[in-house]
């Protein structure tokens, strides 16, 4: 672009009907050069005007009204003549700028210097924005609070067909020319005086829209690189940014629309051709691999702002989203294409601002991972083998879901953290038993549940009482229908208190929230309850170099040296028609948000007593203390992962670790319950305490055992090709929650997925009402999305039916009056079409008396020939142990190798109610005394193992 | 671990003849016979440490009056003994209140003059010397053997200067009632005129989670020396491997003191202890004893490693002397004083007894 500078008379551009007015006022000239030479120019296209009181030039986001040394409105009190251009200066602005404006035989109006006004002098430095301001409402604008103009200077363009250009309340590009040729005949940009207070604009430039922001080789694939380009001019971002890769590189929604507390503005993040997967999700912690994929992430991400600043709920740029939130959704993971705006860069924050200046629709947004609702959930699963048993595990956070409040039992454990009124109540339970309901599951591990007791009002109850009502059809025939009553969920209580009933008394461990479980006794029967105590730590608080207790901002003491989590509960269940035991395990462990006392290693205090707001987290950055970015307490969730993984070796069988570990897949705690394929130096925290009982020591230890478990979302991830998340921090995802299971459920596993209702959402979408503005209903649906702040994750693990654990009878519970007994015919029998399969029992328990008249055994036909299934369904079998056994006739003889018999339990169902499950003796040396008792009165004592200290 | 029969195990230690006091009340030409026997005793600790967990109250002075009244008697071969302790549950956890108890209810038959079989509420085998060694009374280190146990069969015998006993205990129980499972034990010990030396050994079946009790094994040992006429020593130490459950979960609660509890999570905690000890007779009524003790529980070193939970004041360890005095006026007759320093468990314990 060529630079055409016209100086013309004002005169002849004046219309002759021109009046006294500030409409008339534009600005004319911007200089942001070195030092303090910044200026203002003002031309006057009206009549001679005096500015008032309430005339005033502005800048930066705080809107700082510049003043005069006496630090008063600047402009108050000065005339403009009709066609004269005034320019007004930092008080603390070089001479040459000064005799540059006298040169041009303009008025220069001083504002005060720093000293004199603070920021109420003309300091605005190449982020703000300049206003001329009347009263509240914003008549001429250039440049944004975000970094655009500095040591620039800009001059006002014409209009169209050289016309006298209006004012304009935000600012846009092409009404300015950076190009003016200084004294010497060259273009420059910076400390360029040479036109100030000349009333003259530049040439008419037409508007060739914005230019397509497009990453070349010589980027070398740094999309900061190609961003840099950018800073300045209006651009637009394309369906496809990189040309030279193939596929599309759209921009991908990183973090949805929210809050941003690093600049307390309302507004989102995009990062280039993918959502920012946090660094340890993929990669070892601290690992070059995830040091590189960070850097990446930084690389990638672009801040999208608003011109105007956001109110609440509302998105200037897109006005559809707050006017029809359900159908105009932004998810993580959207492409986003055809955002029109200028970029500029945000040196404290180290990220690339892109301020949208055109108006979106929904044609702008992709969802490449749309919403899923309940239907197609189960439709995206994978089912189960025919005639097998299908068992669902799945984890969902209920978001701190109290009842307390609302007429709910007394928290004998904490304070309300949920919902602040009875109506969000309302809408927080709604989202949450439709999400609950959605999931579909058998056994439903909870988080963040009011610790208020197992009692009628306690928030567990309420909870499976409101579920419970979807599931309202009792019709045997129906129970197929996902309203049928076997679908009903009971949930797991513990006698904390130990008075052998189930009450408001009771809880689990001491926070204000806890983890719980829901189970359906239709599919599994519970076994065994155990509360696995987590680790508490205890250290001496933090201190300063003269041993001074050091406190926060808020004059807490900032790490108290006492830190604690929340107990896991693991209960073991039978699945239904089969002698198999499933333990899952409910986890929650430690955040990543508060410390503990490993953190604050080797950060130096000096003498300082008490630190300012979010000087903490500056001092944690300083000294490296999250350079892994696992966030705080990494090595407390260590001592967690041991103490889960022990106490789980004490249960037989499969186990399944569901919950928020508060830990990405690739973080230390997960290694440990993993693998640690990388052998890296995994440590526990020190001075932790299970109970009383010292767990690792003063030194806390090196972990070298790991666990084995599997990751089941992660393994069928990879079959399919994808990658999930279940939680959204900042502008990064990655999964906090995880489903575990031992390697002998590998083959039992059929599917595993996040469900992806919640991190995808904005917040705007919960239960709360408040920060909402005017659009809290709008936003608000009875609906999964955003029932919580992490995404549920499920499992479906297939079971046939009669199988066993080594010595476990087959658990038959009645329904209907009857029982079911799976009868594999085996393939060696032969089995034929017409073939009369047979069932008899005989009591194996000598304290019940059971009239075996009574019990109708059944004569089935086969229906299909070979090895199969069949379900034989016996009337009047008392509750007891049992000899099953089962054989095939054909005319009237038995046929060959169809014989099999099984022991079989017979009982009811649970019942709704919960129930105290006394655990069976663990076999640890309470007893079997034997060979080694013998040996020990030999003298062979030693061989004894000694399991304390 | 303080149990009520420490008290009478070592009177009958020290007083080996004291059924020579008893009464008859027949005795036959072909021998078979009965009497009547036992003891009253008043007295008890002076300044006891209620940290030490020994007494059932913290008080200055704890009351641990005693008497036992018993008959015995034989037909030939066979002999039998009914004994019936009044005593007061002065122990941690005890009531405090006196209490009537059967202590001995058995019947033996003696296979020849060096070998008998009892079968009864009796003492079991180990019972009878694992104290063997200390020359003192009622302070000292505690061997944690099973003391009297009912459903007992025990069998002891003598050959020339040996003597060995063995015992099983179906389904024991601790003196608080709670089980133990089965129980066996055994001795064997050289007696001389110089030396005496008693090895012995006991285990427990566990009570397969009824009981905080699991699977225990003891090892004591014995010994006593005779300088001189006047002077002797002695030696005793056990170590001890108990299985104590660290889970339990009531099952009925229904009587508040004595709650059902399934128990689990068994860890082995082992204890030991040891002491040497001497007697110094200076007339036939006075004589003089002193001991130095050494024990050490495990869970002691727990409980020290604990959060929140006071240490013990004498650490994961702790030793203590006692000085004793004893007169009797009469065979049948003592007064006792035994003082104590050191990490002990009370300042002093006085008694006087009387056996007929």
């Amino acid at each position: 672009m060529n630079k055409k500078i016209l100086a013309l008379a004002i005169g002849s551009v004046l219309s002759a009907g021109a009046y006294a007015d500030i409409n008339n006022i534009l600005i004319t000239e911007y200089v942001e050069g070195t030092a303090n030479n910044k200026a203002i120019e003002l031309t006057n296209y009206g009549a001679e005007y005096t500015f008032t009181a309430t005339d005033t030039l502005q800048y930066s986001s705080y809107d700082n009204v510049i003043q005069n040394a006496a630090k008063e409105n600047v402009l108050e009190g000065v005339t403009i003549g009709a066609g004269e251009t005034i320019v007004i200066a930092n008080g603390g602005a070089e001479a040459e700028l000064l005799a540059a404006v006298t040169a041009n035989s303009a008025r220069v109006i001083l504002s005060g210097t720093y000293d004199e006004a603070k920021y109420n002098s003309m300091n605005f430095n190449g982020d703000d924005h300049v206003a001329l301001v009347d009263g509240s409402t914003t008549l001429d604008v250039i440049g944004t609070d975000s970094d655009w103009g500095a040591n620039k200077t800009f001059i006002r363009r014409f209009a169209d067909g050289d016309v006298t250009p209006a004012q304009s309340s935000s600012h846009v590009f092409n009404n300015w020319n950076e190009q003016i040729r200084d004294v010497a005949g060259t273009d420059t940009s910076e400390n360029n005086f040479t036109d100030l207070g000349l009333a003259t604009l530049a040439a008419y430039a037409a508007d060739t829209g914005p230019q397509v922001v497009q990453m070349l080789p010589e980027d070398g694939g740094s999309f900061k690189a190609t961003l840099a380009r950018y800073v300045g001019q209006p651009v637009s971002l394309p369906l496809d940014i990189n040309p030279d890769e193939d596929g599309d590189q759209s921009m991908r929604v990183a973090r949805t629309f929210s809050f941003d507390y690093s600049n307390f503005r309302n507004n989102m993040v995009l990062s280039y051709k993918r959502p920012n997967m946090q660094p340890n999700q993929e990669n070892v912690a601290g690992s070059s691999a995830a040091v590189a994929a960070n850097a990446q992430n930084k690389d990638y991400s672009l801040l999208i702002e608003s011109e105007t600043k956001a109110a609440d709920g509302d998105i200037p740029y897109y006005p559809d989203f707050s006017a029809d939130p359900a159908n105009n959704y932004i998810r993580i993971d959207d492409s986003v294409t055809g955002l029109e705006g200028v970029i500029s860069y945000n040196s404290y924050n180290d990220i690339y601002t892109f301020t949208v200046s055109n108006t979106l629709t929904s044609a702008n947004f992709t969802h490449n991972t749309p919403r899923q609702d309940r239907y197609a959930l189960k439709k995206a699963l994978a089912e189960v083998a025919s005639g097998d048993i299908e068992v669902k595990v799945a984890t969902q956070n209920v978001l701190n879901y109290f009842n307390s409040p609302f007429g709910g039992a007394q928290n004998n454990n904490g304070d309300n953290r949920g919902a602040t009124s009875f109506s969000e109540y309302e809408k927080q339970k709604a989202k949450i038993v439709a999400a609950i309901q959605g999931l579909d599951a058998d056994i439903v591990g909870l988080m963040e549940i009011e610790n208020n007791g197992f009692g009628e009002t306690s928030a567990i109850t309420e909870l499976v009482n409101e579920i419970n009502l979807a599931y309202d059809e009792v019709k045997l025939s129906k129970e197929s229908k996902d309203n049928s009553s076997s679908n009903r969920y009971a949930f797991i209580g513990f006698d904390s208190n130990g008075d052998t009933i189930i009450d408001a008394d009771d809880s689990i461990g001491g926070d204000a929230i806890a983890s719980g479980m829901l189970y359906r006794p239709a599919k599994v029967t519970l076994d065994a309850v155990k509360i696995i105590p987590m680790p508490s730590q205890h250290d001496d608080p933090v201190v300063n170099d003269n041993g001074v207790v050091v406190k926060n901002y808020t004059n807490a003491v900032l790490e108290s040296g006492d830190n604690y989590m929340r107990d896991s509960l693991a209960a073991t269940f039978i699945v239904n028609q089969t002698g198999k035991k499933l333990t899952v395990a409910v986890n929650h462990f430690k955040s990543k948000g508060s410390t503990c006392v490993e953190d604050w290693d080797g950060v130096e205090f000096g003498d300082t007593t008490k630190l300012s707001f979010n000087k903490d987290k500056a001092l944690l950055d300083e000294f490296g203390s999250n350079d892994d970015l696992q966030g705080n307490c990494e090595n407390f969730r260590v001592a967690a992962a041991v103490q889960l993984g022990e106490e789980l070796n004490k249960i037989s069988g499969d186990k399944v670790i569901v919950g928020d570990m508060n830990s990405y897949a690739q973080e230390d705690p997960m290694l440990v319950l993993t693998e640690n394929p990388t052998a890296k130096e995994l440590k526990a925290a020190r001075k932790t305490f299970i109970g009383k009982e010292p767990q690792f020591g003063e030194n806390g230890q090196v972990i070298t055992k790991t666990y084995g478990y599997l990751n089941a979302v992660g393994m069928k991830d990879a079959e399919h090709g994808k990658t999930s998340w279940s939680y959204s921090y900042e502008d990064e995802i990655g999964s906090l929650d995880h489903v575990l299971i031992t390697p002998s459920l590998k083959d039992r596993l059929v599917d595993a997925a996040d469900w992806h209702i919640n991190a995808a959402e904005s917040p705007l979408y919960d239960y709360n009402e408040d920060r909402k503005g005017d659009f809290a209903d709008a936003f608000y649906a009875d609906d999964v999305f955003r029932s919580s702040d992490h995404d549920s994750a499920i499992m479906v693990l297939g079971y046939t039916p009669g199988e066993t654990d080594s010595g476990q009878p087959v658990h038959l519970t009645k329904a209907g009056g009857f029982i079911n007994v799976p009868y594999t015919i085996p393939a060696e029998a032969g089995a034929l079409t017409g073939d009369i399969a047979e069932i008899t029992l005989s009591n194996l328990d000598g304290n019940v008396y059971v009239d075996m008249s009574k019990v109708t055994s059944p004569k089935v036909a086969l229906t299909a020939d070979g090895e199969q299934v069949l379900g034989l369904e016996l009337i009047g079998a008392k509750s007891s142990l049992y000899t099953a056994t089962m054989t095939l006739k054909r005319d009237g003889e038995i046929v060959p190798n169809s014989t099999v018999s099984m022991t079989v339990k017979v009982a009811g169902a649970d019942s709704l109610e919960p129930k105290v499950v006394v655990p069976e003796y663990d076999n640890t040396g309470g007893g079997s005394f034997g060979m080694f008792g013998i040996m020990s009165l030999l003298g062979f004592g030693f061989l004894r193992r000694r399991k304390a200290k | 671990m303080f149990k009520k029969t420490a008290l009478c195990i070592a009177l009958s230690a020290l007083f080996v003849g004291v059924n020579t006091q008893a009464a008859t009340i027949y005795e036959k030409d072909n021998g078979d016979s009965l009497k009547l026997y036992g003891e009253v005793g008043v007295g008890g600790h002076i300044s006891p440490n209620y940290e030490y967990a020994e007494f059932f109250q913290d008080k200055s002075y704890v009351d641990d009056s005693f008497a036992t009244m018993g008959i015995k008697g034989n037909y030939q071969a066979v002999y039998y003994r009914l004994e019936l302790d009044y005593e007061r549950e002065n122990w941690k956890y005890g009531s405090g209140d006196m209490v009537l108890s059967i202590d001995k209810m058995f019947i033996g038959y003696h296979l020849t003059d060096n070998h008998a079989i009892e079968f009864g509420l009796t003492d079991t085998a180990l019972d009878d010397y694992d104290k063997y060694g200390d020359f003192t009374f009622d302070t000292t280190v505690e061997t944690g053997e099973a003391g009297d146990q009912a459903n007992t069969l025990k069998y002891e015998g003598n050959l020339s200067n040996f003597k060995a006993g063995v015992s099983y205990s179906y389904e024991g129980e601790s003196s608080s009632g709670a089980a133990y499972g089965d129980v066996i034990n055994g001795y064997f010990g050289l007696f001389t005129d110089y030396v005496d030396v008693i090895a012995g050994a006991e285990t427990r079946t566990g009570s397969d989670g009824e009981s905080k009790y699991g699977e225990q094994v003891l090892f004591a040992f014995g010994a006593r020396a005779y300088i001189t006429e006047s002077i002797a020593i002695g030696f005793n130490a056990y170590v001890e491997d108990e299985d104590i459950a660290q889970e339990s979960t009531p099952v009925d609660i229904t009587d508040p003191l004595n709650p059902i509890k399934t128990y689990n999570d068994y860890q082995t905690l082992r204890n030991k202890g040891g002491l040497v000890s001497a007697r110094y007779k200076l007339t036939e009524k006075w004589e003089f004893t002193g001991s130095y003790n050494f024990e050490e529980y495990e869970a002691w070193a727990i409980q020290n490693a604990q959060y929140g939970k006071a240490d013990f004041s004498w650490g994961d360890e702790r030793t203590w002397g006692t000085v004793g005095v004893n007169f009797k006026p009469s065979s049948s007759v003592i007064f006792a004083v035994e003082g104590n320093f050191g990490e002990a468990a009370q300042d002093a314990y006085a008694y006087a007894r009387v056996y007929f």
